[in-house]
Formats: C-alpha cells, sequence, structure tokens
C-alpha cells in the first residue's frame, strides 16, 4: 500500500486514477490540479508516489517535477503522458521522474507501474 | 555563398564518385560469390555477405544515393535475421537476394553513365522486408549485427536483448530509460536498431543493446525488470570478439600501396609506348643507314628501356581472368534453375592475367560456350540418372598458362557431341551434301557446329538456339589471334579448348614483302621458315606442295591468296613461311624475308574490320603502313 498524490488538471483523469488505485488498497492522500499546487501539496503531504500529468495551466509537470526533486531527491514521480509526447516525457524522465504511464491508461499498466516504485 | 558552397560539396562528391562505384562493383560481386556459397549451404559466408551488404549500404547512404541504400539495409536485416536462425534459407530468398544484387547493380551502371541512379526500390525492399518484417510473429528479439563496434569495446561486452509489452504505446521513452538503466551498469557500445531509429520508436517490440560492462546477466536482467516498465522480457548474451579482428588495420595498410588509375589512361599510356617503340625502329634505321658509331650505345640503351617500359606497361594491363568468371556462377546457377538441370560449376585458374583488350573480348564468346554446356550439354537430371550418371551434371572453366598463350576450356559432362546427329541436321540446313556427310570423320562433323547457319537447338529457348550459332564464338576467337579446339564424346561430356594470345596490343612479327609491299606475319602464327626451291614443288591435284620431312605441305602464293597475280613465279627459290592453320601447317610463298620486328598493333576500323585475311596493320620504323596478316581467317584453296 502507498500513499499517493495525484496531480492531474483533469477532474474526469483524477478520479480514474482514485478509483483504479483506491480499490487496489492504495491511498490517496491529496489531489492537485497543477504544478504550483502539486509542489506545495508534495512540500506539506510527503507521500510515497506522485501522479503528474504533463500538460497542466500555470506550472506544468516537467517543471512540477524538477521543484519537488530539489525539495526531496528520493521523491518517487510518475508521469501521466498522452500519446505523442515521448520528448517531454523523456525531460521530465531526466529530470528525475521515475517512471510513466500513458492515456487512457490501463489499469494493469496503472498497478505495474506503481508497485515497481514501491 | 551558399550556392557556391554546394557547389563545392558536389564537386567533392563527384570525385568520390568513381571510387564509390569501382568499390560497390567490388562488394557486388563479393556479395554474389557469397549468395551462391550460401545457397550451396555454405553458412561461413554470411559474415562476409553481410559485411558487403552493410558496407555498400553506409557508402550509398553517405553518397546519397537512397535507392542503394535501402535496399541494402533490408539485405542486411534479412541477412541478419537468416544468421541469427530467425529466418531460414531457401532458394526462394536467394533469388530475392539476387534480385536485389542485380538491382544495385542496374543502378551502379546508370550512375557509371554519369547518371542518377535510375532504380526504383521500394518493391524490392517490401519483398526483402517481408522476411524480416513486423509480419512475423516469432519471439525472439530483433538483432543486427554490432560487429565493428563491438569488436572495438574488446571483450566483457553482453548483448542485452529487450522485449516490450505488446501493447507499450511509447515505445521510445521505455527504450530510453532501458538505456538509462545500463548505463548505470557499464558502457552501451552500440543498440540495435540504432539510436535515431530507438528514439523515434522505429521498431517492432524489441530491441539489442551492447554493453560493456562487469555485471553479471542476472544484474543485469534484475535491474531491466525492476526499473522499467512494459518489459516482457530480457535476455543476455555474451558476445564473442573475434581476436583477428586486429588483422583489419594491417590490410588498410596494405591497401594505400595500390592506385587505382581508369582503363582509358593505361590505353593511351600503351599508345604512347607504341609510339615509342615505332620511333626506336626508326632510330634503327637511321643508325644502320648512316653507320653511326657513337649512337650505338645509346640506342642499345633506349632500346632496352623501351622493351622494359613496355613490359611494365603490359603487365600493368594484365587483369586477372576473373574478373570476367566471376559474373560465370550466377549466370550458370540461373541457367541451370530455368533448365530444370542441376548443375555443379567449377572455375579453376581465377587468378591467371590476359590483357585487358583480350579479357574484353572473351567475355561473350565465353557466356555462348557456357550456354551451350548447360542448354545442350548438360541432361536433365532423370536422363543423367539414366546414363547411369550422377544427377549433379558438371561444367567447368578453366584457364591456365601455357607459355606466350593463355589455354581457356570449358567442359561440361554432358551428352557431347555425336557426329552423326550433326551431320544429318547439317544436310538437312543445306550446309553439306549427303554425300560429303557419309565420308566425313566424325572430328569434322562436329567442327560443323561452327559452321554459320549451324543451330542445334531442336526447340528455341531464350538461351540458345537464338540464330547466334557458335560460329561467331569462333571469328571472334579468332579475330583476336587465338583457336578455338573441340573435343567431345557421346555421352562422356564436351571440351572446347581457346586458345589466346596474352596480349593484342604489342607483339613480335614476321615481317616479310611480296608483290612490293610488306606485310607483318604475327610470329606466334610462324612455325618455320624454308627456301623453297624450283623444282621441289611439285603439284598435286592442281595444289602446289612441298615435301616436309616426309609430310606434304600445301604451299601458297602471298598474293594469290590475297587475291592479286602471283608474283615471283620466275625465280629459282622462294621463301615460304610455314603457319598453322586450323591445326595443318601451310606453306605461304614470299619473295621477301625483312626480317623479326616488335609491331604495334592499330586495329583495322569501320568497313575495314570485316576484310577477312587481316588482323589490323602496323606503322613501320620508317612511316610505311603495314598490314598484318591473319593467318586463321585468310581464306585458302
Amino acid at each position: 500500500m502507498a500513499k499517493i498524490l495525484v496531480v492531474d488538471d483533469a477532474a474526469f483523469m483524477r478520479m480514474m486514477l482514485k478509483n483504479i488505485l483506491g480499490k487496489n488498497g492504495h491511498q490517496i492522500v491529496g489531489e492537485a490540479q497543477n504544478g504550483a499546487e502539486g509542489v506545495e501539496k508534495y512540500r506539506e503531504l510527503r507521500p510515497d508516489v506522485v501522479t503528474m500529468d504533463i500538460i497542466m495551466p500555470e506550472v506544468n509537470g516537467i517543471e512540477a517535477v524538477k521543484k519537488i526533486m530539489s525539495i526531496d531527491p528520493e521523491a518517487k514521480i510518475v508521469m501521466v503522458s498522452a500519446l505523442g509526447q515521448e520528448a517531454m516525457v523523456k525531460e521530465a524522465l531526466e529530470a528525475g521522474a521515475r517512471d510513466f504511464i500513458v492515456k487512457p491508461f490501463k489499469e494493469s499498466k496503472v498497478l505495474e507501474v506503481i508497485e515497481k516504485l514501491c | 555563398m551558399r550556392s557556391s558552397a554546394e557547389h563545392a560539396w558536389r564537386g567533392c562528391m563527384e570525385s568520390y564518385r568513381d571510387v564509390f562505384i569501382s568499390e560497390s562493383m567490388e562488394h557486388l560481386n563479393t556479395l554474389t560469390q557469397g549468395l551462391l556459397e550460401l545457397e550451396k549451404g555454405n553458412q561461413q559466408v554470411i559474415t562476409e555477405i553481410f559485411r558487403a551488404a552493410h558496407t555498400l549500404k553506409g557508402m550509398a547512404a553517405t553518397m546519397g544515393y537512397e535507392g542503394m541504400a535501402s535496399i541494402t539495409h533490408e539485405m542486411e536485416n534479412l541477412l541478419d535475421a537468416i544468421r541469427e536462425g530467425r529466418v531460414e534459407i531457401n532458394s526462394e530468398i536467394v533469388d530475392l537476394l539476387f534480385e536485389a544484387v542485380d538491382l544495385l547493380e542496374a543502378a551502379l551502371n546508370s550512375l557509371t553513365q554519369g547518371d542518377e541512379e535510375n532504380i526504383d526500390a521500394t518493391e524490392i525492399s517490401s519483398k526483402l522486408s517481408r522476411y524480416t518484417g513486423t509480419g512475423k510473429k516469432e519471439k525472439q528479439p530483433q538483432r543486427r549485427d554490432g560487429a565493428e563496434e563491438v569488436h572495438r569495446a574488446g571483450a566483457g561486452v553482453k548483448r542485452v536483448d529487450v522485449e516490450l509489452d505488446r501493447d507499450c504505446t511509447l515505445k521510445s521513452v521505455r527504450a530510453f530509460m532501458t538505456f538509462r538503466e545500463l548505463k548505470e551498469l557499464g558502457e552501451i557500445v552500440k543498440c540495435i536498431p540504432d539510436e535515431d531509429r530507438l528514439e523515434d520508436g522505429d521498431f517492432d517490440r524489441s530491441f539489442s543493446i551492447f554493453l560493456k560492462t562487469g555485471a553479471s546477466d542476472d544484474e543485469i536482467k534484475e535491474r531491466i525488470l525492476k526499473k522499467v516498465s512494459e518489459v516482457a522480457g530480457v535476455e543476455v548474451h555474451s558476445v564473442e570478439t573475434a581476436p583477428q579482428k586486429s588483422g583489419g588495420t594491417k590490410s588498410e595498410m596494405k591497401s594505400v600501396q595500390t592506385v587505382r588509375v581508369s582503363i582509358e589512361r593505361l590505353d593511351s599510356l600503351m599508345n604512347l609506348v607504341g609510339e615509342l617503340v615505332i620511333s626506336k625502329s626508326r632510330l634503327f634505321q637511321i643508325k644502320n643507314k648512316y653507320a653511326i658509331d657513337e649512337l650505338n650505345e645509346t640506342l642499345a640503351y633506349i632500346d632496352k628501356l623501351t622493351t622494359s617500359l613496355q613490359e611494365e606497361v603490359q603487365e600493368m594491363r594484365m587483369v586477372e581472368v576473373s574478373y570476367v568468371f566471376d559474373r560465370f556462377p550466377r549466370m550458370v546457377r540461373d541457367l541451370a534453375k530455368k533448365e530444370g538441370k542441376k548443375v555443379e560449376f567449377i572455375v579453376k585458374g581465377r587468378d591467371i592475367e590476359l590483357d585487358r583488350t583480350v579479357l574484353d573480348e572473351i567475355g561473350d564468346p565465353l557466356v555462348h560456350l557456357l550456354r551451350n554446356c548447360i542448354d545442350h550439354g548438360i541432361e536433365p537430371p532423370e536422363e543423367r540418372l539414366e546414363k547411369g550418371k550422377s544427377e549433379v551434371g558438371r561444367v567447368m572453366l578453366k584457364a591456365r598458362r601455357v607459355k606466350d598463350h593463355v589455354e581457356i576450356v570449358v567442359e561440361d559432362d554432358g551428352r557431347g557431341i555425336d557426329p552423326e546427329k550433326i551431320k544429318r541436321i547439317a544436310v538437312e540446313r543445306g550446309l553439306i551434301s549427303e554425300k560429303e556427310a557419309s565420308g566425313m570423320s566424325p572430328e569434322d562433323a562436329r567442327m560443323l557446329i561452327f559452321t554459320p547457319g549451324f543451330s542445334s537447338a531442336e526447340k528455341v529457348t531464350d538461351i540458345s538456339g537464338r540464330g547466334v550459332g557458335l560460329d561467331v564464338v569462333r571469328n571472334k576467337i579468332l579475330a583476336l589471334g587465338g583457336t578455338v579446339e573441340l573435343e567431345s564424346e557421346v555421352d562422356r561430356g564436351t571440351r572446347f579448348v581457346l586458345k589466346l594470345p596474352l596480349t593484342l596490343a604489342i607483339t613480335k612479327a614476321l615481317l616479310i614483302s611480296a608483290g612490293g609491299r610488306i606485310y607483318a606475319i604475327p610470329l606466334n602464327n610462324v612455325s618455320e621458315i624454308l627456301n623453297v626451291k624450283r623444282e621441289d614443288l611439285t603439284t598435286v591435284m592442281g595444289q602446289e606442295v612441298i615435301q616436309l620431312r616426309g609430310r606434304i605441305l600445301p604451299v601458297y602464293d602471298l598474293m594469290t591468296l590475297l587475291g592479286k597475280p602471283a608474283t615471283g613465279n620466275g625465280s629459282d627459290a622462294r621463301p615460304v613461311v610455314v603457319v598453322e592453320k586450323g591445326g595443318n601447317l601451310i606453306g605461304i610463298a614470299v619473295d621477301e624475308l625483312i626480317g623479326q620486328q616488335e609491331i604495334v598493333i592499330k586495329g583495322l576500323e569501320g568497313k575495314l574490320r570485316d576484310v577477312r585475311g587481316f588482323a589490323g596493320s602496323t606503322i613501320m620504323g620508317d612511316g610505311r603502313v603495314s598490314l598484318i596478316l591473319d593467318i586463321a581467317s585468310l581464306e585458302v584453296g
């Protein structure tokens, strides 16, 4: 079981993730709608894993990864990407993200990635 | 500014073009030879073939010849798949590879003409990729050779094959992550497909990374499985590095010692040397005329120098017969296949050298003879078995040096030439009469196949029997100053022996005069010279003959042979040059012997080329032109 922070500007996506993770025994400790909020929540909640959307208003996912990594170099961040965002995923990985999942995601994929990190 | 830079770049590439073409030809040759070996079941050659395709690809891509690059790329993939045992070689694949080679050759030929590639690579590329492409269902990850880089890296290289989940979407990023993890364990030497393709996600589901590492196989496996998601499987293999690789640099150093020179330059050098030889003769004449002693020493030295120079140039112009021979295995294979015959083709003496002008000329005759062997000679497998022969026929092409000429033998162990059948056909075609046929020896009957208008093909195939008979072959060889001999035994096989002069350009000749003109007889035709007295000549059946060591020798007056009034009939004794013609000795009566001299042969051109009896002309030391007799085509009787 992991404590998870979900960062996504789309409520629909947050809900999806919450459902998948929640019913598989993970605890959603917090949600954020953009990068800046995500960073604040991380500082406050210190979750085990963060799922981070890439394209978000104000502070995007990549910026957020960088900031979180500077706060906690051990942070475990999973990027949530759409098809065709290879370059940005790579950038995030370079910035310190551990893994990624691709929208539309399958339950099994999401769990595989999260469980690998725990 | 930009256009001038572009122009310079183009010019630069142009200068590479010749090198590219000639080198590519060599690689194509390697490919052809290799494919033939491969088809025979020799799997070892595949590395060599692969390398040739690989090198060609790199070269073509550098030159911007996309068609060639694309074809060789697909060939490389397919060859690798064969090597890895993922694709099993069959004759269909070999055919396809040959087809690819043909297309590459077409492109090269077009480039040689100064044109563009002019090929459409899409069809063949897609055909080739069908064997390796995404349609396949095999579990093994796609791998390709990393030979060079891997060898350079030395020992301790492991190949990590990673297969991603079937539904993995951002494949390139997974590859990227795998890279990242492996970098922690060692140094990445190479990956397959290459990094660009990995980055573009342009691969199936699997990729291989060559890693120089001290980590164990399990460590590598575990790390990837643990850190990278969507991985279906990881396999780690140790890569063997060939120790002889260091030899590569050595041979590279060696190759610097040779220079490529275009044939035209050698031709013009040969011409210049020829002129020099003529001038030398002229100097000798002057010396003799004015008896200048001081000139002797210098002239002797010049003589020596020109001879050496001539020999050197001659040597440079010598080309191994392999240049022509090497294209035959492929041809024989294709023909045999088409005809449904099984043929083992043996080539010997590939390293025998001939002047390239001679070599250029014998290609077609050899093609013709080889076609004859397969088309008419070798029997279909069933027929061979019935005869108690091995079902695989044997065709041999052999070159060897015999004194000052080269002998090329084309032989088969097929049905042989049946003299009776030949006679029958010759009679049917109206070449000889029934009566002539009945009195004809088997040897003479066989020689009928060289008669114009004779073609024994019972059915017309697109291979032979196209009306172009063996007479064309024979004429060509004779025109080169060579001879053709034929031996054959029914059901045992046929053997054609071609004797060819080493060179055409400069030859030693006997100069004689007749009817007030000087003629040259190539010395290799001359067997001896006699001084024949009037009373030694007798007339048998209207033909003047002499007795020579118990043999009867017909003697012809040269002028008569050339269709002019006979000369010298009044004199008591005349020089007679004994020459070999068609296996027999004949005497040619001339007016005067002048001497032996090196002559530079200038071919007869245009309408004169078909004049029988003359092989060409030469310029004498004093500037006069004399004709060179062609004994073989001289019409007697």
